[in-house]
């Protein structure tokens, strides 16, 4: 899969813990239309997977279950890659510490 | 989702909507997702205060932003999804569906499956001998060269090695020439055993030329081409495999022919062919002795390779003009040669390739019938599902959904009968290439590949198509008119029966090409085993002797040694006659010579055709039944050592060659043409033979007496009375007696050899009428299909017709009719089909045209008694329809 810096900031976001769509749209300031295409072509090639979060949870929430993603080995990989291709990568993320 | 749960948020709406795009199979997930997202996300606006309007604005933007999301995801999973699951539902409905009917779905597979097998099986043939093309490198560029002799009308024959190297020296358009000797027999010791082996003997640019090299060692070097040189050989890789176990180190070693060591310098690969034939080793020239230097013995095969851009024509005129300064430097050796040059692969393919295609085209007409036939049984079966069909259109089936079912159906059954088919052709190929004549089995081995299992998918798929598209497309019609369809049911009935019966019309007249076809072959093949050869054939049995080198280097222990295996061989019980030739009829090459008669101009000998030269010992001619119609036969004391004059025989045909209406008897001829002798007496003439093939005319002979020419390799010849296998074995053991290293073969009765002489033209008409009597069954079993139906849609009108006064046997020749319309017209198309055929056919004939009346008659008769049969049952069965039970059946 080919990584450009949208999908490379999604899959960072995701490797700094942003698990959810929007929340990842609020971060990285990506469109809707941008930030799901790209979480679905990453899981598709397992650089990321999602889960349902627990339903008790929601429930006390009184909303229903969101999806959430997370980072696989093969994604972080990619991750450390492109934090090396774009070295501005790491300060892109709004509200999120850049790594040290 | 029920209304109280439903999350509420700007763009709600707008996820619904936007959702419709999403594949059903993720559309659920996909609402769920954003749902939540959205409800997450307004809550929080809530919760912090800012559920105000630009907030419900940017969330409806960000849900419309799904489409995207949406649309990645149809493009990612819809179509696919769809489509997959749509085809494994279509794949077990037509599955389900064929179940039900094991009878019908049992003779359709079957009716494809021996289609498909039998059209696989001689595609092997095609694929390894006309399309994997020569094992050799850019094959175009190939030519073989013969000498074209004027005098004997003969346009391919060998070359002198004297011409050879004229043409290799003075050649400008041909980039290289190669010479070869296809089947040089030599002794090969090993150990305490002795076996006689083939070599193909070749000049040292031989591989070169081809663009082939050993697989271990080298070719030969220019050196090894002279006479003196170190004799060396290259092993194939199935001598290398059988005698050797494949030994790695053998390059280098030496081993013995001829009772002289030869050095191993190269094994070829496997996939080398040797054009000639197969063989065990090749050697260089030099193993031809002293034919190397005579100019007058054609005895080489010559290929070349041209130059880059220089065409065939081109090397001809060149090589036609080398040939006319040869004739004038050589006019006694080169009088009436010119040259011939044809490309190397029609000179290897031309004899077999239209025997292969005349079967392929006959093996497609049969799958075509096939198709035929099983698209009848499946137009038939459509009809009785009208209902079923109905009441799926009534569910909301489309034409195209119902369409795509059948056409499912009969691509599964096609998929099975292909399957199946396979599983024949392996088994079909490997029969074949247990029969697969000579001719064609030099060429390459035929076996199972990848492009032929493409094959047998691409005629599965095309059957498919046939039987299935036709019953589909007319189902689907029918079944996307139900309003219409009592008003129109008439119509299409006859529609489809028209189809049906025009189908049937194709298959006759494919299957009557077929049966005329198979019909000429098989008068011709009767004609030529019912061919004189010229002598007995019966009771005739024969061992092939061969004296190596150095032990029978003298021609005294030649002679030595045949005249006690004739002596004892006289002595086996059963024996009653024996004699022995040097070239056995119709089964060794050919040897020839040009003969002077005494006192003649020799210009004479060198516009006339060679003649045939044979050596003959012992009571060869009365061993095998050729007639001594003037003079004698030879006698022992006729010898060398005795000082006797050299005699000679002459057949019918060379005795009116060279003396016309005088007697032969009496007269002296020098063979070789020189005017100076040495001169053989003529002491009688014998009954022509047939010898190169039972095609050809018999050609003149002149047999020298073995017991003065002492050749080296005899076949041993005997009459026996009764069983001939203790003959067989009593030879053997009598050369076994004499000398137990010496190899015996082509141990044999003469009725192997005579099937031998014919095992291509069996191996042609076997097929070809296994083919024919398939496609007669086909189409006979069509038209009873199609009559069968027939009779039993018009029950009821038939009944009525009863009813109304008409006869049974009316009704039955009413039925009957209906049968031979469809055969009479058949008939022209066939006829026209015969008139394409036999172009092919002709040159496979024998004594027997292509318009054969009677072959054709014969054919005609047989298909329309088949078709007679076919008709007959349904027409008893209509002629038995009770009037009373038919006015009942609903139509």
């Amino acid at each position: 899969m080919r990584v450009t810096y949208p999908t490379a900031i999604v899959l960072f976001a995701v490797s700094r813990g942003v698990r959810y769509g929007f929340d990842i749209m609020d971060t990285t300031g990506l469109h809707s239309g941008t930030v799901y295409p790209i979480l679905r072509r990453l899981e598709d090639a397992g650089m990321v997977r999602s889960r349902w979060e627990a339903a008790t949870k929601a429930r006390d929430d009184q909303r229903p279950p969101r999806r959430y993603y997370q980072v696989t080995g093969a994604g972080l990989s990619v991750v450390d890659a492109a934090l090396e291709r774009f070295p501005g990568l790491a300060g892109t993320l709004r509200g999120v510490a850049a790594p040290a | 989702m029920s209304a109280e749960t439903r999350p509420v948020f700007p763009g709600a709406t707008v996820l619904e909507v936007v959702a419709r795009l999403v594949p059903e199979s993720h559309r659920d997930e996909w609402l769920a997702e954003w749902r939540a997202e959205g409800t997450h996300a307004w809550r929080a606006a809530l919760k912090a205060d800012r559920g105000d309007a630009v907030a419900a604005w940017s969330l409806r933007a960000r849900c419309l932003g799904g489409i995207m999301d949406a649309l990645w995801l149809r493009r990612r999973h819809g179509t696919t999804i769809r489509r997959t699951s749509m085809f494994a539902h279509d794949v077990r409905f037509a599955a389900r569906t064929l179940l039900r009917r094991p009878t019908f779905t049992t003779i359709v597979v079957t009716t494809l499956a021996l289609c498909i097998g039998a059209n696989t099986t001689i595609f092997s043939v095609v694929n390894s001998v006309l399309l994997n093309g020569l094992p050799y490198s850019r094959v175009d560029g190939l030519v073989a060269v013969y000498s074209n002799d004027t005098k004997s009308q003969r346009d391919r024959n060998q070359i002198s090695v004297g011409d050879y190297e004229d043409w290799r020296a003075r050649s400008r358009t041909l980039a290289a020439v190669a010479g070869y000797f296809p089947n040089w027999t030599a002794t090969y010791t090993g150990g305490d055993v002795a076996e006689r082996i083939t070599a193909g003997v070749v000049s040292a640019n031989f591989l070169p030329v081809l663009g082939v090299a050993p697989r271990l060692g080298r070719a030969f070097s220019e050196a090894e081409d002279k006479p003196g040189s170190p004799k060396t050989v290259i092993l194939t890789h199935a001598f290398w495999s059988r005698v050797f176990s494949e030994d790695p180190a053998i390059v280098g070693k030496t081993i013995t022919l001829e009772g002289a060591p030869y050095t191993v310098v190269g094994v070829m690969g496997s996939t080398f062919a040797f054009p000639g034939g197969k063989v065990d080793v090749l050697a260089p020239l030099p193993m031809l002795g002293n034919f190397l230097v005579r100019r007058e013995v054609h005895l080489l095969n010559v290929i070349a390779r041209l130059r880059d851009g220089v065409s065939g024509d081109a090397a001809y005129r060149e090589l036609d003009g080398i040939a006319a300064q040869l004739r004038e430097e050589h006019p006694r050796e080169n009088a009436g040669f010119g040259v011939t040059v044809v490309p190397l692969r029609t000179a290897i393919l031309g004899d077999v390739r239209r025997p292969i295609l005349l079967l392929f085209s006959a093996v497609c007409a049969v799958l075509l019938i096939g198709c035929a036939n099983v698209a009848n049984l499946m137009l038939g079966r459509a009809g009785s599902r009208r209902q079923e069909l109905a009441v799926r259109v009534a569910m909301g089936a489309e034409p195209g959904v119902i369409a795509r079912q059948l056409l499912t159906e009969s691509a599964l059954i096609a998929v099975v009968a292909g399957a199946i088919g396979s599983v024949l052709a392996v088994a079909g190929t490997r029969a074949l290439s247990r029969i697969v004549p000579p001719s064609i089995g030099r060429i390459a081995d035929v076996q199972l590949d990848g492009r032929v299992f493409a094959f047998t998918l691409v005629a599965s798929i095309t059957a498919a198509l046939l039987c299935g598209l036709a019953p589909a497309l007319s189902s689907a019609r029918g079944a996307a008119h139900p309003a219409l369809q009592e008003s129109t049911r008439g119509m299409r009935t006859r529609r489809r029966r028209r189809f049906q019966s025009g189908l049937v019309v194709g298959e006759l007249a494919l299957s009557l090409v077929l049966v005329v076809s198979a019909g000429l072959l098989i008068n011709s093949f009767m004609r030529l085993a019912q061919l004189n050869p010229g002598f007995r054939t019966d009771h005739l049995v024969k061992v092939k002797v061969s004296l190596p080198s150095p032990a029978y280097g003298n021609p005294i222990a030649r002679g030595q040694f045949q005249d006690a295996l004739l002596a004892r061989a006289r002595e086996l019980p059963g024996v009653r006659s024996i004699g022995a030739v040097s070239r056995f009829p119709l089964h060794d090459n050919n040897i020839t010579t040009k003969v002077l008669v005494e006192g003649a101009d020799p210009a004479t000998a060198d516009t006339r055709g060679d003649v045939d030269l044979r050596s003959a010992a012992g009571d060869y001619f009365a061993a095998m039944g050729i007639p001594v119609i003037a003079g004698r036969a030879f006698t022992t004391s006729e010898r060398t050592d005795s000082g006797s004059t050299p005699v000679a025989i002459v057949n019918r045909a060379a005795s009116r060659l060279l003396f016309g209406d005088q007697p032969a008897v009496g007269r002296r001829v020098s063979l070789g043409g020189q005017a100076n002798g040495p001169f053989f007496e003529v002491v009688g003439v014998v009954g022509d033979i047939h010898d190169a093939s039972l095609r050809d005319q018999p050609r003149p002979q002149i047999y020298t007496s073995a017991q003065q020419t002492m050749p080296g390799t005899l076949s041993y010849v005997a009459r026996v009375e009764g069983a001939t296998v203790p003959a067989l074995t009593g030879l053997r053991e009598a050369v076994k007696a004499l000398d137990p290293r010496l190899p015996i073969y082509d141990v044999q009765t003469i009725d192997d050899v005579m099937t031998g002489a014919s095992l291509s033209d069996r191996f042609t008409t076997t097929l070809l009428a296994g083919f024919s009597m398939l496609a007669l069954l086909l189409a006979a079993l069509g038209t009873y299909g199609v009559i069968a139906q027939s009779v039993s849609e018009r029950t009821r009108e038939i009944g009525l017709r009863i009813a109304l006064g008409a006869q049974s046997a009316g009704v039955l020749r009413m039925v009957l009719r209906e049968g031979l319309v469809l055969l009479g017209v058949a008939l022209p198309l066939a006829l026209a089909g015969i008139w394409v055929a036999s172009n092919t056919l002709r040159s496979l004939l024998f004594g027997v045209t292509p318009a054969d009346p009677i072959t054709v008659s014969v054919a005609l008769l047989t298909l329309a008694g088949a078709t007679l049969v076919a008709c007959y049952l349904p027409a008893r069965r209509a002629a038995r329809v009770d009037p009373m039970v038919a006015m009942r059946v609903a139509d």
